[in-house]
Protein backbone atom coordinates (compact mmCIF):
# COMPACT_ATOMS: atom_id res chain seq x y z
CA UNK A 1 0.00 0.00 0.00
CA UNK A 2 2.72 2.42 1.02
CA UNK A 3 4.67 1.75 -2.18
CA UNK A 4 1.63 2.46 -4.27
CA UNK A 5 1.06 5.79 -2.62
CA UNK A 6 4.68 6.80 -3.25
CA UNK A 7 4.23 5.88 -6.89
CA UNK A 8 1.20 8.13 -7.06
CA UNK A 9 3.20 11.02 -5.63
CA UNK A 10 5.96 10.37 -8.15
CA UNK A 11 3.49 10.50 -11.05
CA UNK A 12 2.29 13.85 -9.79
CA UNK A 13 5.82 15.22 -9.82
CA UNK A 14 6.73 13.60 -13.15
CA UNK A 15 5.58 16.34 -15.56
CA UNK A 16 7.73 19.04 -14.00
CA UNK A 17 10.84 16.88 -13.82
CA UNK A 18 11.91 16.99 -17.52
CA UNK A 19 11.71 20.78 -17.70
CA UNK A 20 13.87 20.99 -14.57
CA UNK A 21 16.60 18.77 -15.98
CA UNK A 22 16.45 20.63 -19.26
CA UNK A 23 17.01 23.93 -17.50
CA UNK A 24 19.93 22.43 -15.59
CA UNK A 25 21.43 21.18 -18.85
CA UNK A 26 21.35 24.55 -20.56
CA UNK A 27 22.78 26.13 -17.45
CA UNK A 28 25.65 23.69 -17.47
CA UNK A 29 26.31 24.33 -21.12
CA UNK A 30 26.33 28.04 -20.54
CA UNK A 31 28.73 27.74 -17.60
CA UNK A 32 31.09 25.30 -19.18
CA UNK A 33 31.84 27.13 -22.41
CA UNK A 34 35.59 27.43 -22.82
CA UNK A 35 35.52 31.21 -22.95
CA UNK A 36 33.67 31.48 -19.63
CA UNK A 37 35.95 29.03 -17.89
CA UNK A 38 39.00 30.91 -19.11
CA UNK A 39 37.49 34.23 -18.12
CA UNK A 40 36.54 33.01 -14.65
CA UNK A 41 39.91 31.46 -13.95
CA UNK A 42 41.76 34.56 -15.14
CA UNK A 43 39.51 36.68 -12.95
CA UNK A 44 40.17 34.55 -9.89
CA UNK A 45 43.90 34.63 -10.67
CA UNK A 46 43.72 38.40 -10.84
CA UNK A 47 41.76 38.47 -7.57
CA UNK A 48 44.40 36.45 -5.76
CA UNK A 49 47.13 38.77 -7.07
CA UNK A 50 45.14 41.83 -6.01
CA UNK A 51 44.50 40.37 -2.58
CA UNK A 52 48.20 39.69 -2.07
CA UNK A 53 48.95 43.23 -3.20
CA UNK A 54 46.37 44.75 -0.88
CA UNK A 55 47.60 42.76 2.10
CA UNK A 56 51.23 43.68 1.55
CA UNK A 57 50.19 47.30 1.16
CA UNK A 58 48.24 47.12 4.41
CA UNK A 59 51.25 45.62 6.15
CA UNK A 60 53.49 48.37 4.78
CA UNK A 61 51.01 51.01 5.98
CA UNK A 62 51.03 49.50 9.45
CA UNK A 63 47.40 48.35 9.43
CA UNK A 64 46.19 45.53 11.65
CA UNK A 65 47.12 42.56 9.49
CA UNK A 66 49.04 39.42 10.44
CA UNK A 67 52.40 38.84 8.81
CA UNK A 68 51.62 35.20 8.04
CA UNK A 69 48.40 36.20 6.27
CA UNK A 70 50.41 38.40 3.92
CA UNK A 71 52.88 35.61 3.26
CA UNK A 72 50.15 33.03 2.69
CA UNK A 73 48.27 35.35 0.32
CA UNK A 74 51.44 35.87 -1.72
CA UNK A 75 52.08 32.11 -1.76
CA UNK A 76 48.52 31.50 -2.96
CA UNK A 77 49.00 34.08 -5.68
CA UNK A 78 52.26 32.42 -6.69
CA UNK A 79 50.70 28.96 -6.89
CA UNK A 80 47.73 30.31 -8.87
CA UNK A 81 50.03 32.10 -11.28
CA UNK A 82 52.14 28.97 -11.76
CA UNK A 83 48.99 27.00 -12.46
CA UNK A 84 47.88 29.57 -15.04
CA UNK A 85 51.31 29.49 -16.70
CA UNK A 86 51.19 25.69 -16.84
CA UNK A 87 47.74 25.77 -18.44
CA UNK A 88 48.95 28.36 -20.94
CA UNK A 89 52.00 26.23 -21.76
CA UNK A 90 49.78 23.22 -22.37
CA UNK A 91 47.49 25.26 -24.63
CA UNK A 92 50.42 26.61 -26.66
CA UNK A 93 51.88 23.12 -26.87
CA UNK A 94 48.61 21.76 -28.23
CA UNK A 95 48.40 24.61 -30.74
CA UNK A 96 51.92 23.98 -31.98
CA UNK A 97 51.24 20.28 -32.20
CA UNK A 98 48.31 20.99 -34.47
CA UNK A 99 50.27 23.52 -36.56
CA UNK A 100 52.98 20.93 -37.17
CA UNK A 101 50.40 18.52 -38.54
CA UNK A 102 51.07 17.48 -42.18
CA UNK A 103 48.22 18.36 -44.50
CA UNK B 1 36.84 22.13 -1.65
CA UNK B 2 39.24 24.72 -2.92
CA UNK B 3 42.83 23.79 -3.61
CA UNK B 4 43.78 26.39 -1.04
CA UNK B 5 41.68 24.86 1.73
CA UNK B 6 44.66 23.35 3.53
CA UNK B 7 46.51 26.66 3.26
CA UNK B 8 43.50 28.34 4.86
CA UNK B 9 43.43 25.77 7.66
CA UNK B 10 47.12 26.32 8.38
CA UNK B 11 46.49 30.04 8.26
CA UNK B 12 43.80 29.77 10.93
CA UNK B 13 46.21 27.79 13.12
CA UNK B 14 48.89 30.46 12.69
CA UNK B 15 46.38 33.14 13.64
CA UNK B 16 45.34 31.17 16.73
CA UNK B 17 48.98 30.78 17.73
CA UNK B 18 49.50 34.50 17.31
CA UNK B 19 46.61 35.14 19.71
CA UNK B 20 48.14 32.67 22.17
CA UNK B 21 51.45 34.51 21.91
CA UNK B 22 49.67 37.82 22.53
CA UNK B 23 47.99 36.43 25.65
CA UNK B 24 51.28 35.00 26.94
CA UNK B 25 53.00 38.35 26.30
CA UNK B 26 50.25 40.06 28.25
CA UNK B 27 50.64 37.61 31.14
CA UNK B 28 54.41 38.11 31.22
CA UNK B 29 54.10 41.88 31.01
CA UNK B 30 51.57 41.98 33.85
CA UNK B 31 53.52 39.63 36.11
CA UNK B 32 53.70 42.34 38.81
CA UNK B 33 50.54 44.35 38.05
CA UNK B 34 48.63 44.86 41.27
CA UNK B 35 45.91 47.15 39.97
CA UNK B 36 44.03 45.38 37.20
CA UNK B 37 40.46 46.13 38.26
CA UNK B 38 38.53 47.62 41.13
CA UNK B 39 36.43 45.12 43.11
CA UNK B 40 34.35 46.45 46.05
CA UNK B 41 36.60 49.47 46.45
CA UNK B 42 39.81 47.40 46.52
CA UNK B 43 42.27 46.89 43.69
CA UNK B 44 42.51 43.33 42.48
CA UNK B 45 45.74 42.15 40.83
CA UNK B 46 45.97 40.95 37.25
CA UNK B 47 44.61 37.48 36.61
CA UNK B 48 46.42 35.10 34.31
CA UNK B 49 44.62 34.85 30.95
CA UNK B 50 44.20 31.76 28.79
CA UNK B 51 42.81 31.17 25.30
CA UNK B 52 40.05 28.72 24.48
CA UNK B 53 40.56 27.03 21.11
CA UNK B 54 37.79 25.36 19.14
CA UNK B 55 37.73 23.63 15.77
CA UNK B 56 36.07 25.60 13.02
CA UNK B 57 33.05 24.39 11.07
CA UNK B 58 31.51 22.30 13.78
CA UNK B 59 28.34 24.35 13.91
CA UNK B 60 25.02 23.27 12.48
CA UNK B 61 25.17 25.43 9.39
CA UNK B 62 28.44 23.91 8.16
CA UNK B 63 27.03 20.39 8.52
CA UNK B 64 23.87 21.55 6.76
CA UNK B 65 25.98 23.00 3.97
CA UNK B 66 27.94 19.76 3.69
CA UNK B 67 24.70 17.78 3.47
CA UNK B 68 23.30 20.12 0.83
CA UNK B 69 26.47 19.80 -1.21
CA UNK B 70 26.02 16.04 -1.19
CA UNK B 71 29.16 15.34 0.81
CA UNK B 72 29.37 13.28 3.94
CA UNK B 73 28.65 15.19 7.12
CA UNK B 74 32.16 15.12 8.68
CA UNK B 75 34.21 17.29 6.33
CA UNK B 76 37.98 17.72 6.45
CA UNK B 77 37.42 20.54 8.92
CA UNK B 78 38.04 24.22 8.66
CA UNK B 79 40.93 24.75 11.01
CA UNK B 80 40.94 26.25 14.46
CA UNK B 81 39.69 29.43 16.03
CA UNK B 82 40.04 31.24 19.32
CA UNK B 83 36.53 31.43 20.72
CA UNK B 84 37.28 33.29 23.93
CA UNK B 85 39.94 34.39 26.34
CA UNK B 86 39.27 33.37 29.94
CA UNK B 87 40.86 34.38 33.23
CA UNK B 88 42.42 31.85 35.57
CA UNK B 89 40.05 31.78 38.56
CA UNK B 90 41.48 28.70 40.28
CA UNK B 91 45.12 29.61 40.89
CA UNK B 92 45.25 31.82 44.01
CA UNK B 93 46.99 35.19 44.12
CA UNK B 94 50.43 35.19 45.71
CA UNK B 95 50.79 37.13 48.96
CA UNK B 96 54.03 39.08 49.23
CA UNK B 97 55.09 40.98 52.35
CA UNK B 98 55.70 44.58 51.28
CA UNK B 99 54.30 47.09 53.83
CA UNK B 100 55.44 50.14 51.84
CA UNK B 101 53.40 49.16 48.82
CA UNK B 102 50.31 51.37 48.42
CA UNK B 103 48.22 48.24 47.79
CA UNK B 104 49.34 46.47 50.95
CA UNK B 105 46.62 45.34 53.35
CA UNK B 106 46.55 46.02 57.12
CA UNK B 107 49.01 43.19 57.81
CA UNK B 108 51.44 44.53 55.16
CA UNK B 109 50.83 41.87 52.54
CA UNK B 110 50.28 42.65 48.87
CA UNK B 111 48.31 40.39 46.56
CA UNK B 112 50.40 39.69 43.47
CA UNK B 113 49.06 38.27 40.16
CA UNK B 114 48.66 34.50 39.79
CA UNK B 115 51.06 34.48 36.85
CA UNK B 116 53.81 31.87 37.06
CA UNK B 117 56.72 32.95 34.79
CA UNK B 118 57.97 29.37 34.43
CA UNK B 119 54.58 28.20 33.25
CA UNK B 120 54.33 31.12 30.86
CA UNK B 121 57.75 30.28 29.40
CA UNK B 122 56.65 26.70 28.82
CA UNK B 123 53.45 27.92 27.16
CA UNK B 124 55.52 30.29 25.07
CA UNK B 125 57.76 27.47 23.86
CA UNK B 126 54.76 25.29 23.12
CA UNK B 127 53.13 28.09 21.16
CA UNK B 128 56.31 28.81 19.19
CA UNK B 129 56.78 25.15 18.31
CA UNK B 130 53.15 24.86 17.31
CA UNK B 131 53.58 27.89 15.04
CA UNK B 132 56.66 26.32 13.48
CA UNK B 133 54.83 23.03 12.97
CA UNK B 134 52.01 24.81 11.16
CA UNK B 135 54.48 26.69 8.97
CA UNK B 136 56.00 23.30 8.09
CA UNK B 137 52.56 21.97 7.18
CA UNK B 138 51.98 25.05 5.06
CA UNK B 139 55.26 24.62 3.21
CA UNK B 140 54.55 20.93 2.67
CA UNK B 141 51.15 21.82 1.21
CA UNK B 142 52.72 24.35 -1.09
CA UNK B 143 55.33 21.80 -2.09
CA UNK B 144 52.56 19.37 -2.98
CA UNK B 145 50.78 21.97 -5.09
CA UNK B 146 53.99 22.86 -6.91
CA UNK B 147 54.76 19.19 -7.46
CA UNK B 148 51.28 18.70 -8.89
CA UNK B 149 52.05 21.40 -11.45
CA UNK B 150 55.00 19.31 -12.62
CA UNK B 151 52.74 16.41 -13.62
CA UNK B 152 53.26 15.62 -17.25
CA UNK B 153 56.53 17.46 -17.68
Amino acid sequence: MAIQSIGAVESVFQPSAPTLTKAADTNQQKDSSFRDILKNSINSLNDSQLQADQLSQKLALGDDVDLHEVMIASQKAQVALNLAVEVRNKAVEAYQEIMRMQV
Amino acid sequence: MSIFQSLNISSSALTADRVRMDVISSNMANMDTTRAKMVNGHWEPYRRKMVVLEPQQTNFSSYMQAAINGGNAPTAGGGVKVTKIVEDQTTPFQLVYDPENPDANAAGYVQMPNVDPLREMVDLMSSTRSYEANVTVLNATKGMLMKALEIGK
